[in-house]
């Protein structure tokens, strides 16, 4: 089939001008027709493109109690491609975070000192009373889906961060907090802990 | 990984009515600032925001100069009609903790410089240390 339209494109254009329009007249459609094929021979841009440019019509809007179990569907978050430097990062990370240390020190007398629900430090975010932070740092290094990253400004070490479903703390503002943030340096040694949003 | 500037000898035991809480988003402002004017302003930029920071004697007067040297660039800049935006503030601050964030924008950066200085003259005139506490 396609060949057959080469040919007769090839067959219309060596006509004189009337030619040209008659190649115009048909190009169009058989482009929307076979527009994959097409330029894939042709190493041209697929014509589903250009259809994609033409608007359709507008999607129409569920209502109901359809429409309330759709908001309710979450959808699962678009994966983006991970880069070698990424994987490589994420795997250090996770080496460090195997042999985590959380020592007494840090637990007792920098972390609950100002995150702690009972913590008097100014301006800091709070855990909520209940929620056992050292439990809570062991499930963010441990968890598959935590949210990996560089510690920030050249510093080094790494940062785990975790979404819980529920209020794990409290902002400055008393504003719900759910995601717990674990800072660790290259050794595993945990360096900070905090409620953030 | 917001600072927090208190006066106190330890964080514990700091003034909480006078805390003034560097945000994030500000601090990467001011070291943009800094870069782009050329100037260093290591102890009020390059804090490590999560362990403290101890300003008395010597280091608080070189954090003063700091704050007096980039409130003066600020105003300086914020006189211009228009700016690159790279040197325009944040217009929200706090998004770290806050779902809505804080308005800023360039009053809340002279602000929050005005309100730095204050303090570590108070401090100056105590005799206390002027904390800067990490997470």
């Amino acid at each position: 089939m396609n060949q057959a339209f080469l040919r007769s494109i090839q067959f219309l254009s060596s006509l004189p001008w009337k030619g040209l329009l008659l190649a115009l007249l048909f190009l169009f459609p058989a482009l929307a027709l076979f527009g994959e094929d097409f330029s894939q021979v042709e190493s041209l841009p697929p014509a589903s493109s250009l259809l994609d440019s033409i608007p359709g019509p507008a999607p129409s809007v569920p209502s109901g109690p359809a429409a309330q179990e759709m908001k309710n569907v979450r959808t699962p978050p678009t994966k983006t491609k991970e880069t070698a430097a990424d994987a490589a990062l994420k795997k250090r990370a996770r080496r460090a975070a195997d042999r985590y240390v959380l020592s007494n020190k840090t637990l007792y007398q920098h972390i609950l000192p100002r995150h702690g629900s009972d913590a008097t430090v100014p301006g800091k975010s709070r855990f909520v009373k209940g929620f056992d932070v050292s439990d809570g740092i062991d499930y963010t290094l441990k968890s598959p889906d935590a949210r990996i990253r560089e510690n920030t400004d050249g510093r080094r070490g790494y940062i785990f961060e975790v979404t819980y479903r529920t209020r794990i703390g409290t902002s400055p503002e008393k504003k719900p907090l759910r995601t717990l943030r674990v800072v660790i340096d290259e050794g595993g040694r945990v360096v900070t802990a905090f409620p953030v949003k | 990984m917001a600072i927090t500037f208190a006066i106190g000898v330890s964080p514990e035991e700091a003034r909480r009515e006078k805390a003034l809480v560097l945000e994030p988003e500000l601090r990467e402002y001011f070291r943009r600032v800094s870069i782009q004017k050329g100037i260093p302003l290591p102890n009020l930029t390059n804090l490590d925001p999560y362990a403290d920071t101890r300003f008395e004697g010597g280091r608080l007067s070189l954090l003063e100069r700091e704050v007096d040297d980039l409130l003066s660039i600020l105003e300086g800049l914020y006189g211009k009609e228009a700016l690159p935006p790279l040197l325009e503030p944040p217009e929200v601050i706090g998004l770290e903790t806050e779902p809505e964030g804080k308005p800023c924008s360039r009053d809340g950066a002279l602000q929050f410089l005005l309100a730095l200085r204050e303090l570590s003259d108070e401090a100056r005139r105590g005799g206390w240390p002027l904390l800067a506490i990490g997470d």
